[in-house]
């Protein structure tokens, strides 16, 4: 059977992506909603308005945003993120694709990945920066530790699912290594390599946030931590809601080049 | 490197006139809980004479597609005096399977290529030479399996039998001298197989090149259908139990007669000897 092509003129990708993106504005309404709820609620109940609506945060974030004041520590953040995803994914790639054709590295990575991966976040990261100290060597190392199982675990049974009817086939066309690589290997692993990359770079950025939070000077994260000090929420939340914006807008992009590169695919 | 393309005129048969030599061929895998070996096939002995269109038929599990993947290479016998493809050992020629096609099962298609891209992909494998026929070919053997409309579709995009027909063009499209097809039918609603095989055996018998086919199946209607030569198989360790040689002129249907003697011996020998082993 044909595949039904649809009336409209806008690419499959970009549609489904219209779709979903009419959804989550419709939840992100909902979201300030249930914000600014909790906080009159907070307001009413504790008696004084120690928690801050989205109608309170509006003006100071736009002012943030009109004034530049945001991209400094933004750019401190992205590219701290960027280092450590670096690492996590290239760590992670090699211990996944080599636990996958090696069996004894797979039997000595396992345990060690695994409790990496149910290891407690604020732990690694003051251990890391006790025994490093605080810097971005310390961000990439606490961040690619973090973050690499996960891509390698889960690139490992991505590799331990490929079709081996598939590798006879090839066998069969008398098909040499290169053109394996190119035509059947690598896009085998394309879509998952950027499934993982999209986890890897959230929650690399979510490990930089929580540090800088915890000592790392600069970034976002430093900046929400000196807002709490003198206690100005405002500031606290419109820099949060950079820092959500931010990861929204990377998180899209990697799916665009997901809808982009894999078009192949249901 | 320069492959001379299969299935040209260059290609002589060996002396014997088998195309397909196997002696001795013996294979045991090793049984998944680690204790022993499952013999397939103890001190095996077929040939297959150039220009047949040799049935393998016998019960799920007997080893038919183990023999199709120790010709076309894919396997390697435990022992065997030889594994003969056009008079070469695969073993120690691999190369020589070249001039094989397999047929599989299932489709085996890379999902992220077109059907195009997908038929391509063999081309490119076997290094077909030169390139600008490619196209002349993929137009002729999409053309046959009624596909020319469909060369630009991912196989999600279309049915489980056109899939199947593309895997029939990978296979087709280089003309080789020998074709492996293991149960290509089974997947598929009886109206695609019944159609699919006609158009196989009217491309074969026409085919003034001679080809050597040797087709796995279970059904023995589609084996009286196309066999010039049936080969009934035992349950493991294979053995040849009964063989028949078809003479009857292509396209046969189940009305005529004579096919339909045929194929009810071959039902009782069936029964009788490729049941399960005691
Ligand atoms: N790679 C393998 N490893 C171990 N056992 C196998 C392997 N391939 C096939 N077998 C076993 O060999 C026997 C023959 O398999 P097969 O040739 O696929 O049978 P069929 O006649 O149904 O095509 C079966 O019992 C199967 O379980
Ligand atoms: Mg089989």
């Amino acid at each position: 059977m044909a595949v039904a092509t649809r009336t409209s003129a806008v690419p499959p990708w970009l549609d489904a992506l219209l779709r979903d993106r009419g959804i989550q504005v419709a939840s992100m309404v909902g979201l300030l909603a249930i914000w600014e709820l909790f906080s009159f609620l907070v307001g009413e109940f504790a008696g004084t308005s120690i928690m801050p609506g989205p109608i309170d945060v509006a003006p100071r974030f736009f002012r943030l945003v009109a004034s530049g004041e945001f991209i400094g520590p933004l750019l401190e953040t992205l590219g701290r993120t960027g280092l450590g995803f670096l690492v996590a994914f290239v760590l992670g790639m090699a211990i996944g694709i080599a636990s996958a054709k090696v069996i004894v590295v797979k039997a000595a990575t396992g345990l060690t990945m695994n409790i990496l991966l149910f290891a407690p976040t604020l732990v690694v990261i003051y251990l890391g920066t006790a025994m490093v100290g605080v810097g971005n060597i310390t961000v990439a190392a606490v961040a690619g530790l973090l973050v690499a199982p996960n891509v390698s675990i889960y690139m490992r049974d991505v590799l331990s699912d490929f079709d081996p009817d598939l590798t006879a086939m090839a066998d069969s066309y008398r098909v040499p290594t290169r053109q394996r690589v190119v035509d059947v290997y690598l896009p085998y692993l394309v879509p998952s390599m950027l499934a993982a990359s999209r986890v890897a770079f959230s929650q690399a950025w979510k490990i930089v946030m929580l540090m800088e939070v915890f000592g790392q000077p600069g970034g976002l994260g430093y900046e929400i931590r000196s807002s709490y000090y003198i206690y100005d929420l405002q500031r606290m939340l419109s820099f949060l809601i950079v820092f959500v914006v931010a990861l929204l807008v990377v998180e899209q992009g990697i799916r665009i080049a997901e809808h982009r590169l894999v078009k192949w695919q249901k | 490197m320069t492959v001379a393309r299969p299935g040209s005129n260059e290609l002589q048969p060996p002396a014997s006139g088998h195309d397909i030599e196997l002696h001795n061929v013996t294979l045991r895998f090793p049984r998944p809980d680690g204790k022993g070996t499952l013999p397939v096939y103890e001190n095996f002995t077929l040939d297959i004479e150039r220009g047949s269109f040799t049935v393998l038929l016998g019960p799920s599990g007997c080893g038919k597609s183990t023999l199709l993947n120790l010709i076309d290479g894919l396997l390697t016998p435990t022992s065997a005096d030889s594994v003969k493809v056009l008079g070469r050992d695969v073993r120690t020629d691999p190369d020589v399977t070249r001039h094989t096609a397999y047929v599989f099962q299932s489709a085996r298609l890379l999902k992220w290529k077109t059907l195009r891209g997908n038929v391509e992909f063999g081309l490119k494998g076997l290094g077909v030479q030169p390139r600008e026929r490619w196209d002349e070919l993929m137009k002729k053997y999409f053309g046959i399996v009624g596909l020319t409309d469909f060369t630009k579709y991912y196989p999600h995009q279309v049915s489980g039998g056109m899939q199947q027909r593309a895997a029939i063009v990978r296979a087709w499209v280089n003309e080789p001298q020998i074709l492996l097809m293991d149960e290509p039918f089974s997947h598929l609603d009886e109206i695609t197989a019944a159609e699919l095989r006609r158009e196989l055996i009217t491309l074969w018998s026409r085919d003034e090149q001679r080809r050597t086919v040797v087709f796995v199946t279970h059904d023995i209607s589609e084996a009286v259908q196309l066999g010039s030569r049936i080969i009934m198989l035992t349950p493991r360790p294979a053995e040849i139990c009964f063989e028949q040689i078809v003479d009857l002129p292509w396209p046969r249907t189940d009305a005529d007669e004579r096919s339909f003697e045929i194929e009810k011996r071959l039902r009782l020998v069936f029964a009788e000897r490729a049941g399960v082993k005691a």
